[in-house]
């Protein structure tokens, strides 16, 4: 029996059994009553599940202390809890989707396996190129590979190109050639023979490796792979293949522990020979004693990437690891390939820079450079030739490169949030390219610590301009010049380093945040899409920040301090050293990890267009909540085709309020005072704000005269527009969905309402067909833009497409969505006069502004 | 009133509680200690005082937080000690107040809110310190 079969049978018999109601599934048709009940617990137990994702969204921020107990017993209430859900909405419809208890299995498999800190199961490629590579793939690829991609990806910065090959690669190749079985035994004979585990049972364990075979899928994946990226490149092509474990360059160091095989020819023998050779530097003697368990569970992921035609290369640190006192960045540079630098095989070329603009060159040492590293033009090999006479004595870099470099490095350790040690390259048309970029290891604190330095006198003679005035997102010390957002199509003019400061939050915010110093919003919550990708980059965020647009002036240079809540004039250099040395980094904590590994499988939101819903597109926990959500009031309402029926039972009502729109409301718990739906009877707080909106002066005699509806037979003013069919609002206290046809359009809103911000929300969809009387394609879009103008004035985030449009807005004081509701009703019965406007950019701006100001008869701009 | 710093003494099985209260203090300007179990713990208290001792309740499945309160109320009489827990059941609670514990606290926990319990404990330190001093 499946895991499914035996939840669902559990579900029937003991733990799981709802206490409501006594009706069997197989029952044909369940009562009215039952039906209401079954669909508000379905509510509740959709809700409740959100609000635990939540909870754990919030604990990414920094601001508590929390073990592993926490992300278990959560996650264990949450997937209890959506199973519920799951179950409600199938005994609800009959069981119309049993294919979701397969979806949360799937998805329940996995945030297991990463409870158990088990390898992901469901990553199958072989290879993943640097473009397609985001953050949450580090774990299959390894921490350079994803740095290196983050690099350009997120900062478009020059790199590279090439691809990873995975980490499940890396197990499937250990399977299927039995090497974990092979060097057991090995070690086991080593042991047994008193031989001890010395350099020999590493250098056969390495050889175990080198024999492995490649599987033949694998090597059709490389081979593809190879021809993607000679793609259009008629020369030969070499390649770097280089080791990216799991945990290299994280927690514990291994830095040039592992094998890289440079100029390595891109054809498939010579690629997979490189292959095994890193794989079996896993068991070198320096590398396996590092490891605290078998080698075959530190999972080992390669990079390739096409070699750079080195003129010069080197390495640069954003910061002077003896010295932090110091705001420089040192960079060391030979002829040729970086490696002589690397491994520090040559008396190379030293810059020291300013760490700041126009970053001025203070020292400068110029090295003996006898030898360089050059690519064998055979391939294979890296061949150590001499530097000419001439090329000794000059910089390898014009001062023009190193400021460029330094520059970039200031970006890259911005991005990263720690200093950096950077591999780069300029090749032989003075193109420069990253290579690599891994955490700098400062070996020296400075003698006072920069924590004494916090509490020593300096502190206080930095001005406080902000302080405990808004809610941390995400922890964390920053600093540089305000940008005050005022449109969203600003956000292109935003500039590495700066304090990003708006009035909302948004989660279009993502498109800085790589270079973003920190952000203050005046609205907002801890859990909003936006807080949660902020957490993702680690950027210091404050929300919810009251006045901060008017108190932080644009182009100010600020330091914030999202640790201690706190906002101070100018740069607070103390922090800014405390935050670099100090030795916690959260991103990469183990409960960290695995929580934001798990919110990976349970946050994100891929279903966003009701009318699209399927099971099967089901990706996440999220998505499976939404899913129930939509289809549980299709449910109740279309589906089960007994709107008539609800429509005489006496918990349907019709709205009996004075305006021409037939609404039946269906109350399923505290939205109706004795049954009744006068307006002094309603009880709903949303649905009470639209029919408020619904009801303001003016907005249905508008129809009547609007000079610009054409009087036709099938439709004269108001009566025309009553429509005797699909308006339906179910209602309880805090939550109203309401499906309403006026006129030719068709409005979905969707509503959470209550004394709690963070649960409140609201989801408006617009779509209209074109009335058949009009001449059809510009007026539909044009209307829809002016709908989409409208409620973006309301702060709303708006899509289009054609005639449709979708707002949202999440996250709002009951006031605000109070306010927002109201002016959604009205514009719900206005639409659809707009059907007749003639819209362009100005008209609508004229008539945006106009009904804003509840003017709602359309005179002509 | 305190010349030095306070001592904190930060005692939990997991690493990452202690990582970051160590890290929350003292950036605050305390001076912590951390222990990953409670025998280490109370071999110390015998050799350092402590004026504040923030200890989780079970350790490796042992009720090693009132053991450690026991020996606090031995060797470090003065010191205030807050109890941390993720279990806070009552039973468990009730016995630790009457042991004379400063708090209990339930995780996951806020940092402000643990760093107000924490300030709360040192204020109630240095008044009886000061009153102790003024008998003198």
């Amino acid at each position: 029996m499946t895991k499914v079969m035996q939840k669902l049978f559990g579900a029937f018999s003991t733990k799981k059994e709802p206490a409501h109601d006594e009706v069997r599934l197989s029952d044909v048709r369940l009562s009215l009553r039952v039906v209401y009940n079954r669909f508000r617990q379905m509510l509740n137990s959709n809700n409740h599940a959100l609000e635990i994702m939540a909870d754990m969204g919030n604990k990414l921020g920094g601001n508590y202390i929390f073990d592993i107990n926490y992300i278990k017993k959560s996650y264990s209430e949450f997937s209890d809890t959506l199973f519920q859900s799951i179950y409600n909405l199938n005994a609800l419809s009959e069981n119309k989707y049993l294919y979701l208890h397969r979806v949360f299995e799937r998805i329940n498999t996995q945030v297991n396996g990463i409870l158990q800190d088990k390898p992901p199961m469901d990553v199958k490629e072989t290879v993943m190129f640097y473009r397609n590579i985001t953050w949450e793939m580090a774990d299959e690829v390894g921490g350079k590979n994803a740095a290196l991609a983050e690099i350009g990806n997120y900062l478009k910065l020059n790199i590279p190109d090439g691809f990873a090959i995975t980490a499940g690669a890396f197990r499937e190749f250990i399977e299927y050639n039995h090497i974990d079985e092979k060097i057991e035994s090995l070690r086991k004979q080593y042991v047994s023979d008193d031989m001890g585990i010395g350099s020999d049972f590493f250098l056969r364990a390495q050889q175990i490796v080198r024999n492995g075979t490649v599987p033949e899928h694998m090597m059709e994946a490389l081979d593809n792979a190879l021809t993607q990226m000679n793609c259009g490149n008629g020369k030969a092509s070499f390649l770097a293949v280089r080791s990216s474990a799991e945990k290299e360059d994280g927690e514990f160091s291994f830095a040039g522990q592992f094998s890289t095989v440079l100029n390595v020819p891109a054809e498939i023998t010579s690629l997979t020979e490189a292959y095994k050779q890193v794989l079996a530097s896993l068991y070198r003697p320096e590398a396996f004693q590092k490891q605290d368990h078998a080698a075959a569970v530190m999972a080992m992921s390669v990079g390739c990437v096409r070699m750079v035609f080195s003129r010069v290369s080197g390495v640069m640190y954003s910061m002077d690891p003896n010295d932090i006192d110091r705001d420089v960045i040192i960079i060391s540079a030979n002829w040729g390939l970086g490696t002589t630098v690397a491994e520090g095989t040559v008396d190379a070329d030293v810059y020291v820079v300013e760490k700041r603009d126009p970053y001025n060159i203070i020292e400068r040492k110029i090295g003996k450079k006898a030898v360089m590293d050059v690519n064998d033009n055979a391939g294979g090999t890296v061949v150590t030739v001499s530097v000419s006479e001439a090329d000794r004595k000059i910089q390898c870099l014009s001062d023009a490169q190193i400021k460029d470099l330094a520059r970039h490095a200031g970006i890259i350790e911005h991005y990263f949030k720690k200093p950096q040690d950077i591999e780069w390259s300029f090749n032989d048309k003075g193109e420069l390219f990253f290579l690599q970029s891994r955490p700098l290891k400062i070996s020296r604190k400075p003698e006072k610590s920069a924590k004494d330095m916090l509490f020593s006198s300096s502190l206080p003679k930095y001005q406080v301009i902000m302080e405990r005035q808004g809610i941390i997102a995400c922890r964390g010390i920053g600093a540089g010049k305000v940008f005050h957002l005022k449109r969203m199509e600003d956000l292109k003019e935003f500039k590495c380093g700066s304090v990003l400061v708006a009035k909302h939050d948004s989660s279009q915010f993502i498109k800085v945040m790589p270079k973003a110093a920190a952000i203050i919003t005046e609205t907002g919550t801890p859990t909003s899409h936006m807080a949660n990708i902020a957490r993702e980059f680690r950027v210091p965020t404050i929300v919810n920040a009251g006045m901060a647009v008017n108190m932080l002036q644009d182009g100010d240079e600020i330091t914030v301090d999202a640790d201690d809540n706190k906002v101070y004039a100018g740069t607070v250099k103390e922090l800014l050293r405390y935050n670099i040395t100090e030795d916690i980094n959260l991103a990469e904590e183990k409960e960290f990890r695995i929580l934001k590994k798990i919110l990976r499988y349970m946050a994100p939101l891929n279903l966003t267009d009701p009318g699209s819903f399927t099971a099967e597109a089901c990706q996440t926990f999220h998505d499976i909540l939404r899913f129930i959500h939509e289809k549980g009031i299709e449910e109740l309402t279309t589906n089960t085709g007994r709107y008539k029926e609800i429509l005489r039972d006496s918990a349907a009502v019709r709205l009996d309020v004075p305006i021409p729109v037939d609404i039946c409301v269906i109350d399923i718990g505290g939205g109706l005072i004795n049954g009744k739906a006068a307006p002094d009877h309603i009880s709903s707080i949303p649905f009470k704000a639209i029919v408020e909106g619904m009801s303001h002066p003016g907005i249905w005699h508008s129809h009547a005269d609007s000079i610009a509806i054409p009087a036709t037979p099938r439709r004269r003013g108001i009566a025309a527009l009553c429509y005797h069919g699909d308006n339906v609002a179910v209602v309880s206290h805090e939550y109203v969905n309401l499906t309403m046809r006026l006129g030719n359009n068709f409005n979905m809103l969707d509503c959470y309402c209550g004394e709690n911000i963070e649960d409140n929300h609201v989801y408006f969809r617009f779509s209209g067909a074109v009335p058949d009387y009009m001449p059809v394609p510009v007026k539909n879009s044009g209307r829809g833009g002016l709908i989409a103008a409208i409620l973006r004035e309301l702060d709303m985030r708006v899509d289009t497409k054609g005639g449709l449009v979708i707002a949202r807005a999440d996250n709002i004081s009951r006031m605000e969505m109070e306010v927002l509701l109201n002016y959604l009703g009205r514009l719900a019965a206005c639409a659809p006069q707009f059907d007749a406007v003639e819209c362009n950019e100005q008209t609508i701006r004229h008539y945006a502004t106009n009904f804003l100001e509840g003017k709602y008869d359309l005179k002509e701009a | 009133m305190m010349e030095r710093k306070c001592r904190l003494m930060v005692v939990d099985d997991e690493t990452i509680v202690c990582k970051r209260l160590k890290q929350i203090m003292e950036k605050a300007g305390y001076e912590v200690a951390v222990f990953g179990d409670g025998a280490e713990a109370i071999e110390v208290m015998g050799r350092t005082t402590f004026d504040i001792i923030v200890t989780d309740m079970r350790m490796d499945g042992m009720e090693d937080g009132m053991r450690l309160l026991e020996a606090a109320r031995e060797k470090n009489p003065a010191a205030k000690v807050i109890i941390l827990t993720g279990f806070a059941e009552t039973e468990m609670v009730r016995e630790a107040f009457r042991k004379g514990v400063f708090d209990v606290i339930s995780k996951p926990v806020e940092i402000d809110s643990i760093k107000r319990v924490i300030g709360r404990a040192e204020k109630e330190l240095n008044a009886s310190r000061r009153e102790a001093f003024a008998q003198v």
